[in-house]
């Protein structure tokens, strides 16, 4: 029974020991997830402010500004 | 979103798609090849395209492809639309103002040397004669046209279309012409940044805009000095010259490419008075004009989509 109770012991330790390491190399080649909070660059686009119109335009100059939060598309001629 | 950048067309392109990797990835080679195809089609810079081809076949009939027939059909239509201030057949003025070069050369070489000045445009685009049955172009004797523009957008529509067989929600920019399909997923827009025509590192502001085209013409982008003189690549059909207009840059969302590309340059060249074409087509087009002090002057429609509470004084 003192025999068994022993080998019962080294069996558990053991097999705890091995579990730990195949977890930590699972963990270590495993994707890393995605931080909560990515740093974006403060690119801003700044918003508009009324300033007169003309002919059924609005003229508009610059004033404050708003985060971008989709693919880079920008237009700007060619 | 997955991306792809590269260089055609003397212009920096991106393509944007959702969906699979591996469809998406496949998405982008069919698109690029297709985009480079074209550009050997419809390039003025080599004698071998397509386009050359047509140029020194003025006077006599030309079997054209079905890309450059449906392309020249376009403009003819769009030239019409446009009273005439887009005109295709503007390229020997564009050469006299010193743009004979593609731009990456022109831009190692300036400043130019002195030329003739410009004169109005000698052939009427209207002359041209198309042969839908078999793909025939006739132009006039001495008529040379330049497709640089409206192809740009046809090539980034059709690219788009291609790419949107790969994928959900797909975008193709082409130097600001660009062409978007679907929704990227959890989105009710695409958001495009209106670049500032005086420092291209800065945004002036974001458009909000759904499935269709977006285009940008500006005076600043290819322009190049000749007799101490800023240059640059819209010419005025009226003057044989490079336009003499308020606005620095001006911006159309159409339902398709090629339509907005033509119609940012007509407004462009028009300056204030070009709003009345898009007045004429309200309920599809959107304008916005950015003057050489930076003011935005936005049509009707364009207040829809622009990213931004406006504040009035």
């Amino acid at each position: 029974m003192k025999v068994f109770k022993h080998g019962l012991r080294i069996w558990i330790s053991a097999a705890s020991l091995f579990g730990f390491l195949v977890g930590w190399i699972l963990f270590a080649h495993s994707n890393k997830p995605a931080p909560l909070f990515q740093n974006q660059p403060a690119q801003n686009a700044p918003l508009l402010s009324f300033n007169n119109s003309r002919a059924g335009l609005s003229s508009f100059s610059l004033q404050q500004q708003s985060p971008f939060r989709q693919p880079r598309l920008r237009t700007g001629g060619s | 979103m997955e991306y792809a950048e590269f260089r055609a067309m003397n212009s920096d392109i991106l393509l944007a798609a959702e969906g699979e990797l591996d469809r998406v990835t496949a998405g982008f080679s069919h698109a690029r090849q297709f985009i480079e195809r074209s550009e050997k089609r419809f390039t003025r810079f080599s004698d071998q395209s397509e386009l050359a081809l047509l140029n020194r076949s003025a006077g006599e009939w030309f079997k054209a492809s079905a890309a450059l027939f449906e392309v020249v059909n376009l403009s003819q239509g769009l030239m019409l639309q446009t009273g005439g201030l887009f005109d295709p057949s503007i390229l020997p003025a564009l050469r006299q103002a010193g743009y004979d070069q593609s731009m990456d050369e022109l831009r190692k070489k300036s400043p130019r040397g002195s030329r003739e000045p410009g004169k109005p445009v000698q052939q009427d685009f209207r002359m041209l004669r198309l042969d839908p049955t078999t793909k025939g172009i006739w132009m006039p004797p001495g008529m040379q046209i330049d497709l640089g523009g409206i192809a740009k957008g046809w090539i980034a529509e059709q690219a788009a279309r291609l790419l949107a067989q790969y994928a959900s929600a797909c975008a193709v920019n082409a130097g600001g012409d660009m062409f978007l399909i679907g929704l990227p997923e959890g989105e009710n827009a695409w958001h495009v940044g209106l670049e500032d025509p005086l420092d291209p590192f800065q945004d002036l502001t974001q458009l909000k805009v759904g499935p269709g085209a977006v285009a940008t013409s500006s005076t600043v982008k290819r322009s190049w000095v000749q007799d101490g003189r800023l240059q640059h690549h819209l010419i005025d059909p009226r003057t044989g010259r490079p336009a003499d207009t308020e606005w620095l840059s001006v911006t159309v969302i159409a339902p398709h490419a090629a339509q907005a590309e033509v119609f940012a340059k007509t407004i462009l060249i028009a300056g204030p008075d070009g709003d009345r074409f898009v007045s004429q087509n309200d309920e599809e087009m959107a304008f916005i004009a950015v003057d050489k002090d930076r003011n935005m002057f936005v049509s009707k429609k364009g207040k829809e989509v622009i990213d931004v509470e406006l504040q009035y004084a």
